[in-house]
Protein backbone atom coordinates (compact mmCIF):
# COMPACT_ATOMS: atom_id res chain seq x y z
CA UNK A 1 0.00 0.00 0.00
CA UNK A 2 1.40 3.37 -0.98
CA UNK A 3 1.68 6.56 1.03
CA UNK A 4 -1.61 8.30 1.73
CA UNK A 5 -1.71 12.04 2.22
CA UNK A 6 -4.58 11.73 4.68
CA UNK A 7 -4.81 8.40 6.46
CA UNK A 8 -8.53 7.78 7.01
CA UNK A 9 -8.15 5.21 9.76
CA UNK A 10 -8.98 6.24 13.28
CA UNK A 11 -6.14 5.52 15.73
CA UNK A 12 -4.69 6.81 18.97
CA UNK A 13 -1.56 8.89 18.43
CA UNK A 14 -0.15 7.75 21.78
CA UNK A 15 0.08 4.19 20.46
CA UNK A 16 2.18 5.26 17.49
CA UNK A 17 5.96 5.12 17.22
CA UNK A 18 7.86 8.03 15.67
CA UNK A 19 8.25 6.19 12.36
CA UNK A 20 6.70 3.25 10.48
CA UNK A 21 3.40 3.26 12.36
CA UNK A 22 0.25 4.70 10.83
CA UNK A 23 0.81 7.46 8.34
CA UNK A 24 -0.35 10.80 9.74
CA UNK A 25 -3.73 12.39 9.14
CA UNK A 26 -4.91 15.46 11.08
CA UNK A 27 -2.13 17.99 11.67
CA UNK A 28 -3.08 18.48 15.30
CA UNK A 29 -0.91 19.41 18.24
CA UNK A 30 -3.43 19.34 21.08
CA UNK A 31 -2.27 15.83 21.97
CA UNK A 32 1.38 15.10 21.57
CA UNK A 33 3.30 11.95 22.25
CA UNK A 34 6.59 13.87 22.32
CA UNK A 35 6.06 17.58 23.14
CA UNK A 36 9.79 18.18 22.67
CA UNK A 37 9.26 18.37 18.91
CA UNK A 38 6.80 21.23 19.23
CA UNK A 39 9.27 23.06 21.45
CA UNK A 40 11.92 22.61 18.78
CA UNK A 41 9.51 24.01 16.19
CA UNK A 42 8.80 27.07 18.30
CA UNK A 43 12.49 27.66 18.95
CA UNK A 44 13.35 27.30 15.27
CA UNK A 45 10.64 29.78 14.31
CA UNK A 46 11.93 32.26 16.88
CA UNK A 47 15.33 32.05 15.16
CA UNK A 48 13.97 33.14 11.80
CA UNK A 49 16.43 35.28 9.85
CA UNK A 50 17.12 36.30 6.27
CA UNK A 51 20.55 36.34 4.67
CA UNK A 52 19.81 39.59 2.84
CA UNK A 53 19.96 41.34 6.21
CA UNK A 54 23.68 40.83 6.42
CA UNK A 55 25.77 43.29 4.48
CA UNK A 56 28.67 41.71 2.59
CA UNK A 57 30.19 44.68 0.81
CA UNK A 58 33.38 44.52 2.86
CA UNK A 59 33.66 40.81 2.22
CA UNK A 60 33.98 41.46 -1.49
CA UNK A 61 37.01 43.69 -0.92
CA UNK A 62 38.45 41.20 1.55
CA UNK A 63 38.03 38.35 -0.89
CA UNK A 64 39.75 40.12 -3.77
CA UNK A 65 42.72 40.83 -1.53
CA UNK A 66 43.09 37.21 -0.34
CA UNK A 67 46.05 35.26 -1.74
CA UNK A 68 45.12 32.50 -4.22
CA UNK A 69 45.46 29.61 -1.79
CA UNK A 70 43.19 31.35 0.71
CA UNK A 71 40.62 32.03 -2.00
CA UNK A 72 40.76 28.29 -2.71
CA UNK A 73 40.16 27.52 0.99
CA UNK A 74 37.30 29.98 1.25
CA UNK A 75 35.53 28.90 -1.92
CA UNK A 76 36.03 25.16 -1.38
CA UNK A 77 34.62 25.48 2.11
CA UNK A 78 31.66 27.43 0.77
CA UNK A 79 31.07 24.79 -1.92
CA UNK A 80 31.08 22.08 0.73
CA UNK A 81 28.60 24.02 2.87
CA UNK A 82 26.43 24.55 -0.20
CA UNK A 83 26.47 20.83 -0.90
CA UNK A 84 25.60 19.92 2.69
CA UNK A 85 22.64 22.29 2.85
CA UNK A 86 21.43 21.25 -0.61
CA UNK A 87 21.16 17.78 0.87
CA UNK A 88 19.67 18.89 4.17
CA UNK A 89 17.13 21.21 2.57
CA UNK A 90 15.36 18.32 0.90
CA UNK A 91 16.40 14.97 2.34
CA UNK A 92 14.65 15.11 5.71
CA UNK A 93 11.44 15.78 3.79
CA UNK A 94 11.94 13.18 1.07
CA UNK A 95 13.27 10.46 3.34
CA UNK A 96 11.36 11.00 6.58
CA UNK A 97 7.95 12.45 5.74
CA UNK A 98 6.71 9.27 3.98
CA UNK A 99 7.41 7.20 7.09
CA UNK A 100 6.65 9.56 10.00
CA UNK A 101 3.73 8.72 12.30
CA UNK A 102 3.40 11.68 14.68
CA UNK A 103 2.10 15.11 13.60
CA UNK A 104 4.42 17.07 15.90
CA UNK A 105 7.43 15.20 14.54
CA UNK A 106 6.22 15.62 10.96
CA UNK A 107 6.03 19.38 11.49
CA UNK A 108 9.45 19.47 13.16
CA UNK A 109 10.93 17.72 10.11
CA UNK A 110 9.34 20.27 7.79
CA UNK A 111 10.42 23.22 9.94
CA UNK A 112 13.94 21.81 10.16
CA UNK A 113 14.24 21.34 6.41
CA UNK A 114 12.78 24.79 5.77
CA UNK A 115 15.49 26.40 7.87
CA UNK A 116 18.06 24.57 5.74
CA UNK A 117 16.64 26.30 2.67
CA UNK A 118 17.47 29.62 4.34
CA UNK A 119 21.04 28.37 4.67
CA UNK A 120 21.12 27.44 0.99
CA UNK A 121 19.82 30.86 0.01
CA UNK A 122 22.47 32.48 2.12
CA UNK A 123 25.27 30.79 0.14
CA UNK A 124 23.88 32.33 -3.03
CA UNK A 125 23.72 35.67 -1.24
CA UNK A 126 27.37 35.31 -0.23
CA UNK A 127 28.55 34.26 -3.69
CA UNK A 128 26.58 36.97 -5.48
CA UNK A 129 28.19 39.55 -3.25
CA UNK A 130 31.70 38.22 -3.16
CA UNK A 131 32.17 37.03 -6.74
CA UNK A 132 31.59 38.58 -10.12
CA UNK A 133 30.90 35.16 -11.62
CA UNK A 134 29.22 32.92 -9.01
CA UNK A 135 28.00 30.47 -11.67
CA UNK A 136 31.32 28.71 -12.10
CA UNK A 137 31.59 28.04 -8.38
CA UNK A 138 28.15 26.43 -8.25
CA UNK A 139 28.87 24.43 -11.42
CA UNK A 140 32.02 23.05 -9.88
CA UNK A 141 30.05 21.42 -7.04
CA UNK A 142 28.85 18.64 -9.35
CA UNK A 143 32.08 18.22 -11.32
CA UNK A 144 34.95 18.70 -8.86
CA UNK A 145 36.03 15.17 -7.79
CA UNK A 146 36.87 16.25 -4.22
CA UNK A 147 33.36 17.68 -3.75
CA UNK A 148 31.60 14.84 -5.58
CA UNK A 149 33.27 12.39 -3.21
CA UNK A 150 31.84 14.35 -0.28
CA UNK A 151 28.40 14.22 -1.91
CA UNK A 152 28.50 10.44 -2.17
CA UNK A 153 29.27 9.99 1.50
CA UNK A 154 26.66 12.43 2.79
CA UNK A 155 23.80 11.10 0.66
CA UNK A 156 24.42 7.37 0.72
CA UNK A 157 22.29 6.49 3.75
CA UNK A 158 19.48 8.84 2.82
CA UNK A 159 19.31 7.34 -0.65
CA UNK A 160 19.29 3.74 0.56
CA UNK A 161 16.44 4.55 2.94
CA UNK A 162 14.46 6.38 0.25
CA UNK A 163 14.84 3.54 -2.24
CA UNK A 164 13.84 0.87 0.27
CA UNK A 165 10.84 2.94 1.44
CA UNK A 166 9.65 3.43 -2.11
CA UNK A 167 9.92 -0.28 -2.75
CA UNK A 168 8.08 -1.16 0.44
CA UNK A 169 5.31 1.36 -0.05
CA UNK A 170 4.50 0.15 -3.56
CA UNK A 171 3.83 -3.43 -2.40
CA UNK A 172 0.37 -4.72 -1.52
CA UNK A 173 -0.88 -4.67 2.07
CA UNK A 174 -0.81 -8.46 1.93
CA UNK A 175 2.88 -8.52 1.03
CA UNK A 176 3.69 -5.91 3.64
CA UNK A 177 2.02 -7.97 6.37
CA UNK A 178 3.58 -11.24 5.26
CA UNK A 179 7.01 -12.71 6.04
CA UNK A 180 8.80 -10.79 3.32
CA UNK A 181 7.18 -7.56 4.41
CA UNK A 182 8.22 -8.06 8.01
CA UNK A 183 11.82 -8.66 6.99
CA UNK A 184 11.70 -5.65 4.68
CA UNK A 185 10.29 -3.47 7.47
CA UNK A 186 13.04 -4.48 9.85
CA UNK A 187 15.59 -3.61 7.19
CA UNK A 188 13.86 -0.24 6.70
CA UNK A 189 14.17 0.49 10.40
CA UNK A 190 17.86 -0.34 10.25
CA UNK A 191 18.33 1.98 7.30
CA UNK A 192 16.44 4.72 9.15
CA UNK A 193 18.66 4.32 12.19
CA UNK A 194 21.81 4.56 10.06
CA UNK A 195 20.39 7.57 8.26
CA UNK A 196 19.74 9.39 11.53
CA UNK A 197 23.30 8.66 12.64
CA UNK A 198 24.70 9.95 9.38
CA UNK A 199 22.51 13.07 9.62
CA UNK A 200 23.94 13.66 13.08
CA UNK A 201 27.44 13.26 11.63
CA UNK A 202 26.58 15.71 8.86
CA UNK A 203 25.16 18.42 11.11
CA UNK A 204 27.19 17.92 14.25
CA UNK A 205 30.63 17.10 12.78
CA UNK A 206 30.93 17.98 9.10
CA UNK A 207 29.23 21.34 9.51
CA UNK A 208 31.26 22.25 12.55
CA UNK A 209 34.48 21.54 10.66
CA UNK A 210 33.30 23.90 7.94
CA UNK A 211 32.35 26.52 10.55
CA UNK A 212 35.94 26.40 11.82
CA UNK A 213 37.17 27.38 8.35
CA UNK A 214 34.66 30.22 8.07
CA UNK A 215 35.57 31.60 11.48
CA UNK A 216 39.32 31.26 10.87
CA UNK A 217 38.99 34.04 8.29
CA UNK A 218 36.95 36.22 10.62
CA UNK A 219 39.51 35.68 13.39
CA UNK A 220 41.84 37.70 11.15
CA UNK A 221 39.10 40.27 10.49
CA UNK A 222 38.50 38.91 6.98
CA UNK A 223 35.15 37.87 5.51
CA UNK A 224 33.26 39.01 8.58
CA UNK A 225 29.88 39.32 6.89
CA UNK A 226 30.26 35.70 5.87
CA UNK A 227 31.05 34.80 9.48
CA UNK A 228 27.97 36.65 10.64
CA UNK A 229 25.83 34.47 8.39
CA UNK A 230 27.64 31.33 9.47
CA UNK A 231 26.92 32.19 13.11
CA UNK A 232 23.21 32.35 12.35
CA UNK A 233 23.51 29.02 10.56
CA UNK A 234 25.43 27.56 13.51
CA UNK A 235 22.66 28.59 15.88
CA UNK A 236 20.15 26.69 13.73
CA UNK A 237 22.43 23.67 13.46
CA UNK A 238 22.76 23.47 17.25
CA UNK A 239 18.99 23.04 17.38
CA UNK A 240 18.95 20.51 14.54
CA UNK A 241 21.52 18.30 16.16
CA UNK A 242 19.51 18.42 19.38
CA UNK A 243 16.47 17.21 17.44
CA UNK A 244 18.44 14.35 15.95
CA UNK A 245 19.96 13.38 19.30
CA UNK A 246 16.43 13.18 20.73
CA UNK A 247 15.28 10.91 17.91
CA UNK A 248 18.33 8.66 18.22
CA UNK A 249 17.94 8.38 21.96
CA UNK A 250 14.22 7.69 21.74
CA UNK A 251 14.99 4.96 19.25
CA UNK A 252 17.70 3.42 21.41
CA UNK A 253 15.64 3.51 24.60
CA UNK A 254 12.97 1.22 23.17
CA UNK A 255 9.75 2.62 24.65
CA UNK A 256 9.00 4.14 21.27
CA UNK A 257 9.51 0.96 19.24
CA UNK A 258 11.09 -2.11 20.86
CA UNK A 259 12.34 -3.42 17.51
CA UNK A 260 14.14 -0.14 16.93
CA UNK A 261 15.94 -0.53 20.26
CA UNK A 262 17.08 -4.01 19.22
CA UNK A 263 18.37 -2.60 15.98
CA UNK A 264 20.13 0.24 17.80
CA UNK A 265 21.94 -2.37 19.89
CA UNK A 266 22.89 -4.42 16.84
CA UNK A 267 24.11 -1.30 15.08
CA UNK A 268 26.55 -0.07 17.71
CA UNK A 269 29.62 -1.11 15.75
CA UNK A 270 28.19 0.36 12.57
CA UNK A 271 27.58 3.68 14.34
CA UNK A 272 31.19 3.82 15.46
CA UNK A 273 32.30 3.01 11.91
CA UNK A 274 30.12 5.78 10.47
CA UNK A 275 31.75 8.27 12.86
CA UNK A 276 35.26 6.91 12.21
CA UNK A 277 34.77 7.04 8.46
CA UNK A 278 33.40 10.60 8.60
CA UNK A 279 36.37 11.73 10.71
CA UNK A 280 38.75 10.24 8.15
CA UNK A 281 36.90 11.92 5.28
CA UNK A 282 36.96 15.27 7.03
CA UNK A 283 40.72 14.97 7.49
CA UNK A 284 41.14 14.14 3.79
CA UNK A 285 39.05 17.17 3.05
CA UNK A 286 41.29 19.31 5.28
CA UNK A 287 44.29 18.13 3.25
CA UNK A 288 42.51 19.21 0.06
CA UNK A 289 41.63 22.62 1.51
CA UNK A 290 45.21 23.37 2.49
CA UNK A 291 46.90 21.68 -0.47
CA UNK A 292 48.34 24.95 -1.79
CA UNK A 293 49.12 26.45 1.60
CA UNK A 294 47.74 26.96 5.11
CA UNK A 295 46.39 30.07 6.69
CA UNK A 296 47.29 31.78 9.96
CA UNK A 297 45.75 29.76 12.76
CA UNK A 298 44.56 26.86 10.64
CA UNK A 299 46.23 24.03 8.75
CA UNK A 300 45.68 20.36 7.96
CA UNK A 301 46.98 19.19 11.34
CA UNK A 302 45.06 21.62 13.49
CA UNK A 303 41.82 21.07 11.62
CA UNK A 304 42.44 17.31 11.95
CA UNK A 305 42.76 17.69 15.72
CA UNK A 306 39.51 19.62 15.73
CA UNK A 307 37.89 16.75 13.82
CA UNK A 308 39.08 14.32 16.53
CA UNK A 309 37.82 16.62 19.28
CA UNK A 310 34.37 17.20 17.82
CA UNK A 311 33.92 13.55 16.77
CA UNK A 312 34.56 12.35 20.32
CA UNK A 313 32.27 15.00 21.75
CA UNK A 314 29.41 13.89 19.49
CA UNK A 315 30.03 10.18 20.08
CA UNK A 316 29.97 10.54 23.86
CA UNK A 317 26.76 12.61 23.61
CA UNK A 318 25.13 9.51 22.13
CA UNK A 319 26.52 7.26 24.84
CA UNK A 320 29.44 5.81 22.84
CA UNK A 321 33.09 5.51 23.78
CA UNK A 322 35.35 8.20 22.31
CA UNK A 323 37.58 7.18 19.39
CA UNK A 324 40.44 9.63 19.73
CA UNK A 325 41.07 10.01 23.48
CA UNK A 326 38.95 13.15 23.81
CA UNK A 327 41.59 15.70 22.81
CA UNK A 328 41.17 19.33 23.82
CA UNK A 329 39.67 21.75 21.37
CA UNK A 330 42.71 23.05 19.45
CA UNK A 331 40.71 26.08 18.27
CA UNK A 332 39.77 27.88 21.49
CA UNK A 333 38.35 30.82 19.51
CA UNK A 334 35.67 28.56 18.01
CA UNK A 335 33.61 28.83 21.19
CA UNK A 336 33.43 32.62 21.01
CA UNK A 337 32.19 32.44 17.42
CA UNK A 338 29.70 29.68 18.14
CA UNK A 339 28.15 31.36 21.16
CA UNK A 340 24.75 32.40 20.02
CA UNK A 341 24.26 34.91 22.81
CA UNK A 342 27.08 36.76 21.14
CA UNK A 343 25.66 36.48 17.63
CA UNK A 344 24.75 40.10 18.28
CA UNK A 345 28.20 41.19 19.30
CA UNK A 346 30.58 39.72 16.79
CA UNK A 347 34.13 40.04 18.06
CA UNK A 348 34.71 42.24 15.08
CA UNK A 349 31.94 44.62 14.15
CA UNK A 350 30.08 44.02 10.94
CA UNK A 351 27.39 46.23 9.53
CA UNK A 352 23.90 44.93 9.98
CA UNK A 353 21.44 46.69 7.84
CA UNK A 354 17.93 45.78 8.79
CA UNK A 355 15.67 45.49 11.72
CA UNK A 356 15.25 41.71 11.91
CA UNK A 357 18.82 40.95 12.81
CA UNK A 358 18.54 44.09 14.92
CA UNK A 359 15.81 42.35 16.86
CA UNK A 360 18.20 39.50 17.56
CA UNK A 361 20.71 42.11 18.72
CA UNK A 362 18.38 43.51 21.31
CA UNK A 363 18.15 40.15 23.04
CA UNK A 364 21.64 40.56 24.46
CA UNK A 365 21.78 39.17 27.94
CA UNK A 366 24.13 41.47 29.77
CA UNK A 367 24.74 38.89 32.47
CA UNK A 368 26.02 36.44 29.89
CA UNK A 369 28.26 39.08 28.36
CA UNK A 370 30.23 39.44 31.56
CA UNK A 371 31.69 36.05 30.84
CA UNK A 372 32.31 36.74 27.20
CA UNK A 373 35.95 36.46 26.32
CA UNK A 374 37.66 37.29 23.09
CA UNK B 1 31.96 35.05 48.16
CA UNK B 2 35.47 33.79 48.75
CA UNK B 3 36.81 31.23 46.37
CA UNK B 4 40.06 29.49 46.93
CA UNK B 5 39.89 26.78 44.29
CA UNK B 6 42.59 27.43 41.70
CA UNK B 7 41.54 27.53 38.08
CA UNK B 8 42.51 24.24 36.47
CA UNK B 9 44.23 25.69 33.40
CA UNK B 10 47.80 25.40 34.46
CA UNK B 11 48.50 22.14 32.65
CA UNK B 12 48.91 22.34 28.94
CA UNK B 13 48.71 18.79 27.68
CA UNK B 14 46.57 18.12 24.68
CA UNK B 15 43.96 15.82 26.15
CA UNK B 16 41.21 16.66 28.57
CA UNK B 17 40.84 15.20 32.05
CA UNK B 18 37.66 14.28 33.85
CA UNK B 19 37.20 16.72 36.71
CA UNK B 20 34.85 16.48 39.68
CA UNK B 21 33.65 19.61 41.37
CA UNK B 22 31.23 20.02 44.28
CA UNK B 23 28.83 22.96 44.29
CA UNK B 24 26.40 24.33 46.87
CA UNK B 25 22.99 25.92 46.45
CA UNK B 26 23.22 29.55 45.39
CA UNK B 27 20.20 31.64 44.60
CA UNK B 28 19.83 32.79 41.01
CA UNK B 29 23.10 31.24 39.81
CA UNK B 30 23.30 28.38 37.34
CA UNK B 31 25.71 25.47 37.64
CA UNK B 32 27.54 26.83 34.59
CA UNK B 33 27.95 30.28 36.20
CA UNK B 34 29.19 28.71 39.43
CA UNK B 35 31.81 26.71 37.55
CA UNK B 36 32.90 29.73 35.52
CA UNK B 37 33.31 31.77 38.70
CA UNK B 38 35.62 29.06 39.95
CA UNK B 39 37.69 29.54 36.82
CA UNK B 40 36.68 26.49 34.83
CA UNK B 41 36.22 26.96 31.13
CA UNK B 42 33.12 25.00 30.26
CA UNK B 43 32.18 24.74 26.61
CA UNK B 44 28.86 26.34 25.82
CA UNK B 45 27.10 27.58 22.75
CA UNK B 46 23.59 28.77 23.59
CA UNK B 47 23.40 29.17 27.41
CA UNK B 48 19.70 28.60 26.86
CA UNK B 49 19.38 24.84 27.07
CA UNK B 50 18.96 23.93 23.43
CA UNK B 51 22.43 23.01 22.11
CA UNK B 52 23.67 20.46 24.66
CA UNK B 53 27.25 21.81 24.65
CA UNK B 54 27.31 22.20 28.45
CA UNK B 55 26.06 18.66 29.16
CA UNK B 56 27.88 17.03 32.09
CA UNK B 57 27.56 14.11 34.49
CA UNK B 58 25.77 14.42 37.80
CA UNK B 59 27.66 12.32 40.34
CA UNK B 60 25.49 13.23 43.30
CA UNK B 61 23.10 15.82 44.63
CA UNK B 62 20.07 17.43 43.04
CA UNK B 63 19.52 20.25 40.56
CA UNK B 64 16.40 21.98 39.35
CA UNK B 65 15.51 23.55 36.02
CA UNK B 66 13.56 26.81 36.26
CA UNK B 67 12.63 26.10 32.64
CA UNK B 68 12.69 22.67 31.03
CA UNK B 69 15.60 22.75 28.54
CA UNK B 70 15.26 21.47 24.95
CA UNK B 71 18.56 19.63 24.64
CA UNK B 72 18.73 15.93 25.30
CA UNK B 73 20.11 14.82 28.64
CA UNK B 74 20.58 11.27 29.86
CA UNK B 75 19.45 9.96 33.23
CA UNK B 76 22.62 10.99 35.08
CA UNK B 77 23.38 14.10 33.06
CA UNK B 78 22.68 17.80 33.58
CA UNK B 79 22.73 20.82 31.31
CA UNK B 80 24.87 23.19 33.31
CA UNK B 81 23.58 26.39 31.69
CA UNK B 82 19.98 25.69 32.62
CA UNK B 83 19.98 24.27 36.14
CA UNK B 84 20.61 25.41 39.68
CA UNK B 85 21.86 23.47 42.65
CA UNK B 86 19.13 22.34 45.06
CA UNK B 87 21.04 19.86 47.21
CA UNK B 88 24.87 19.93 47.25
CA UNK B 89 25.94 18.68 43.86
CA UNK B 90 29.01 16.96 42.50
CA UNK B 91 29.37 17.21 38.75
CA UNK B 92 31.93 15.64 36.47
CA UNK B 93 33.05 17.16 33.20
CA UNK B 94 36.04 17.21 30.92
CA UNK B 95 38.16 20.29 30.87
S1 LIG C 1 25.07 25.90 26.54
FE1 LIG C 1 23.56 25.17 25.17
S2 LIG C 1 22.51 23.70 26.39
FE2 LIG C 1 23.84 24.64 27.80
FE1 LIG D 1 21.93 23.88 7.48
FE1 LIG E 1 20.80 21.53 9.81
Amino acid sequence: MSYQTFNQRDFNTFTQPMFFGETVNVARYDQQKYPIFEKLIEKQLSFFWRPEEVDLSRDRKDFIALPDHEQHIFLSNLKYQTLLDSVQGRSPNVALLPIVSLPELETWIETWAFSETIHSRSYTHIMRNVLTEPGAVFDDIVTNPAIVERATSVTRYYDELIEATQHFQTQSAEWQNGDEGRIALRRLKRLLYRTMVSVNVLEAIRFYVSFACSFAFAERSKMEGNAKIIRLIARDEALHLTGTQHMLNLMAQGQDDPEMAEIAREERDTVVEIFREAARQEKDWAAYLFKDGSMIGLNTDILGQYVDHITDQRLTALGFEPLFGQPKNPLPWMDAWLQSDSVQVAPQETEITTYLVGAIQSEVDTGALEDFEL
Amino acid sequence: MTETTRPPHTKDNSTTDARRVTLFPERGVTVLQQLERKGYRIPFQCREGYCGACRMTLIKGRVEYPEEPLAFRGANEVLACSCKVVVDVTVEFRG
